[in-house]
């Protein structure tokens, strides 16, 4: 016998003590080799790496890999942990460490090489029903099944790698404990690291705020965020534990309701039980809120294309006035038979800038009022004195730069009377504008650079397809660099694929999370079965009656699923609300629909979990 | 002297510190066969611990063959553990993923032996230890007695200096007992296995050569078989009386 049979033995006697980490292991390639099929297939390959969509897939495989490495490594520590006996027992016959690492190595190793196996060969068999769903969901593509040589290859070397990496350092895990308490009859009961926990938050949070607020970012800093969300999760639960049971004792309600037993039962594994507990609210908030997202950005494709592009067409020329205005009409003729059709020239006053690309602009109050009237809104009426701002780019409220502000002040324009955060251009075209009185706009534009867009409407803007585009590009002969033609719905295709695409991989992100959500509480309640069971036995004997087992167990649920989730909803709706105000669209109904979803569906899962949990230990005593 | 215990000392540190062993001087020559007895809490199991490399004693030293464990590096301690000591636990400590074959071959295993010398000293052992029949059980089909024979086995299947037991015959009913005292008299007899076994039964006591009686972690009384087993029973049994363990139950 050698050490790579001892290791094989250890895995083909007691699999089910390794299930649960080869489980891990097969679904973290599954969903990696998913991602891969959906990201190496033919139809994307026109998809650059530098565009939207290649960052987003780029961006789906690294938080696939982020979320596989930390659901690995718990899987890893946890049944290290439960074989932390039979370590012992190795170590007092003799096994040196390096013995005991060749061991655990060759034992990842070898789940490691058939987790990929199980999970390729499922992958492929599934990667045929899921591009199905990636087609459905994302219009526009034509998905079909491929043999996924070059996802294999990556799915084997980046997975493998991963895994190698993992049974290089779960050794490291196995911190060094003494041999004389693993080989204790009972186990330990755990630690609680409060003030530890308190000195991680301070020596984590402290400098991540302060970076946030000097505005120093880094490629670091989002470990920084992560292990500040960490360690702040963390710590928050250990105090809202020390804070009830405090109160429990100083109230003498810690001896009523059996709360004695619930509290000791949490106390006793109150290390495993707040680390489960930060784990599930970090993975609920990101599920709770990104379902509001992914559900909801596919819905308002057409609003929201609108405010970053209000008409179906806009020409500019750069250079040539009288080109640019013939080969207005010849869109504006390509164009008319299209239904409402409406051309209007948008003229202004330019602040002279060096680069071509900013664009401080200046409209008179009549000029205004025509745009308000194409794109349907309200008309205002400036006296000499005020100024009237409006957005550039669909998202921000505009205000007023120092350049602008210097040019009008000099003609007794100083009072702001409203602003409109809604673009009259396409979005980032403007770097900013001003809309003056008439008379006002008289004398201060002789000094300025006139120009003009031309704006081109349609009573449906989705109307046709991007070729379109190109063909009137050809009509007009476009000159890149001395032009600009954009169309709504060029933008609109592209902003639909990236948010179906977006919506795709986040759901299955989102799934994959909730299995890992799942995988975390079940390893904490089913590790520990036997010795609960043996635990509650002896207490049944003392006179506890099943029902009050029942609720003790459903009270260890309730700290471990429902404060996490509650705690990531209240969370979640704090970021909706965030970046409701960032972005154009509000998500508010739709989060009160989801948020009862979620209450109905953590409702269900509670209660199963529950009777399943309770059957299983009441079975076992 | 394959065991020279001097001056030994453990205090365990907390809160209000124990001081659980306090000035034990022993010595166990080779093939000498002793027990240590004791009540409950007087420090018999923590003296099995300090001289079996697991519990750092916080003075004193042990000396096992000449050799003080307490200053090798890992490598060695693990090594020196392999060669020199072997371990049997009430609990048995066996390894229920392997065989009851391949639970007795792992410190070969660690050791790197090759696979004929494996086969051979099993089969030596098994034969001597009647485990011929079991080596392709589990360790949960076979019951306490041959569990604990297999413990054994695995024990000194590298022939160690010192087979250190830890109440041995806890977990057992009185007939496995008597076969596991058995056990260990003829491993002491054919082999010249030094034995030192933690143990408060005075029965099983009486099958070694040399009682140590622990008191409040001192060596109170040291009684020694003078080749008179009747004797020596009772003179155990009197002296535990007299500490307030068992009633005295003599024949």
């Amino acid at each position: 016998m050698t050490l790579f049979n001892f290791a094989y033995n250890n895995i083909k006697r007691d699999f089910k003590n390794y299930l649960y980490h080869f489980l891990s292991c097969v679904f973290s390639v599954f969903i990696f080799f998913l991602f891969s099929t959906l990201a190496k297939h033919p139809a994307l390959k026109i998809v650059e790496s530098g565009s939207a969509i290649g960052i987003i897939l780029f961006m789906a495989s690294i938080v696939s890999m982020l979320f596989s490495f930390v659901l690995i490594l718990y899987s890893v520590s946890n049944f290290l942990r439960n074989r932390s006996k039979q370590f012992a027992i190795l170590n007092i016959i003799g096994a040196s460490k390096g013995q005991f690492n060749k061991l655990i190595f060759f034992e990842n190793i070898i789940i490691s090489i058939f987790a990929l196996l199980v999970g390729i060969i499922t992958g492929i068999i599934f990667s045929k029903i899921f591009l199905m769903i990636a087609q459905s969901m994302i219009n526009g593509l034509n998905l079909y099944f491929y043999f996924p040589l070059i996802p294999l290859l990556l799915t084997v070397f980046l997975m493998g790698g991963l895994f190698l990496l993992i049974s290089l350092i779960s050794p490291v895990i196995l911190r060094k404990k003494r041999i004389i308490d693993l080989l204790k009859k009972e186990e330990l009961a755990e630690k609680n690291y409060f003030l530890l926990s308190l000195a991680a938050v301070i020596v984590i949070l402290s400098p991540t705020i302060y970076f946030h607020i000097k505005k120093e970012f880094f490629t670091f800093i989002y470990i920084l965020d992560l292990l500040s969300c960490i360690s702040t999760s963390y710590f928050i639960f250990n105090l809202i534990f020390n804070v009830y049971n405090f109160f429990m004792e100083k109230s003498g309600r810690i001896y009523v309701n059996n709360n004695l037993i619930k509290l000791s039962n949490f106390k006793y594994k109150v290390n495993t039980n707040i680390k489960t507990m930060a784990a599930t609210m970090i993975l609920f908030s990101i599920i709770l809120t990104a379902f509001v997202y992914i559900v909801g950005a596919p819905m308002n494709v057409t609003e929201d294309t609108e405010k970053i592009m209000p008409y179906s067409y806009m020409y500019a020329n750069w250079e040539d006035e009288a080109e640019g205005e013939r080969k207005a009409k010849l869109i504006a003729d390509e164009l008319k038979s299209a239904d409402g059709f409406k051309k209007l020239t948008i003229s202004y006053s330019e602040l002279k800038n060096k680069a071509r690309t900013v664009r401080h602009i200046i409209l008179s109050n009549t000029m205004y009022n025509e745009v308000a009237d194409f794109l349907n809104r309200k008309k205002i009426n400036l006296s000499d004195n005020e100024y009237f701002l409006v957005g550039v780019d669909g998202k921000s409220k505009p205000i007023l730069p120092d350049v602008v502000k210097n040019e009008i002040s000099g003609h007794g324009i100083t009072k702001e009377i409203g602003t409109d955060k809604r673009i009259i251009s396409m979005s980032g075209y403007f770097t900013s504008v001003t809309v003056i009185s008439d008379r006002s706009y008289e004398s201060i534009s002789s000094a300025l650079v006139k120009d003009r867009i031309y704006a081109f409407t349609q009573s449906n803007l989705t109307n046709g397809g991007s070729e379109d585009l190109a063909n009137i590009k050809k009509l007009i002969g476009f000159e890149e660099g001395k032009e600009s033609l954009i169309s709504y719905i060029f933008y609109y295709d592209i902003e639909n694929l990236t948010r179906r695409l977006v919506s795709y991989v986040g759901s299955i992100l989102c799934i994959s999370f909730l299995i890992g959500i799942a995988s975390i509480i079940y390893s904490r309640l089913y590790s520990s079965v036997e010795e609960e069971s043996k635990k509650y036995s002896i207490m049944i004997k003392m006179g506890l009656s099943k029902d009050e087992l029942k609720d003790i167990l459903a009270s260890t649920l309730r700290w471990l699923f429902i404060l996490p989730f509650m705690t990531s909803l209240i969370i979640s709706w704090i970021i909706i609300s965030i970046v409701n105000q960032m972005i154009v669209t509000s998500y508010t109904n739709l989060t009160i629909i989801c948020s009862f979803i979620y209450l109905l569906t953590e409702f269900i899962l509670y209660m199963t979990i529950k009777r399943k949990y309770q059957e299983k230990i009441l079975n076992n005593i | 002297m394959i065991l020279k215990v001097s001056n030994l000392e453990k205090i365990y540190k907390g809160k209000i510190s124990f001081k659980a062993l306090e000035n034990i001087n022993m010595e166990v020559s080779e093939g000498e066969f002793v027990a240590i007895m004791g009540p409950s809490g007087s420090g018999k199991s923590t003296f099995l611990n300090t001289i079996s490399t697991i519990d750092k004693p916080t003075a004193g030293s042990v000396l096992i063959a000449g050799k003080n464990p307490y200053e090798m590096n890992a490598k060695q301690l693990s090594t020196f553990r392999r060669k020199e000591l072997g371990f049997v636990f009430q609990q048995f400590n066996l390894i229920n993923t392997l065989t009851v074959g391949e639970n007795i071959i792992l410190p070969l295993t660690l050791d790197k032996a090759d696979v004929k010398t494996m086969k051979t000293k099993l089969e030596e052992i098994s034969e001597l230890l009647g485990l011929s029949d079991l080596l392709h059980k589990r360790t949960y089909e076979i019951s306490g007695g041959q569990a604990q024979r297999v413990a054994i086995a695995r024990a000194v299947i590298n022939e160690p200096s010192i087979l250190l037991a830890d109440e041995p015959t806890g977990n057992l009913d009185s007939k496995a007992a008597k076969d596991v005292m058995k056990l260990f008299k003829k491993l002491n007899e054919a082999m010249h296995v030094t034995i030192i076994m933690v143990t408060h039964d005075p029965n099983i006591a009486s099958y070694s050569d040399k009682t140590y009686i622990i008191k409040d972690g001192n060596i109170y009384q040291e009684i020694i078989n003078r080749n008179d087993n009747k004797n020596y029973r009772r003179e155990i049994l009197n002296t535990m009386s007299l500490l307030g363990g068992d009633d005295i139950d003599i024949i």
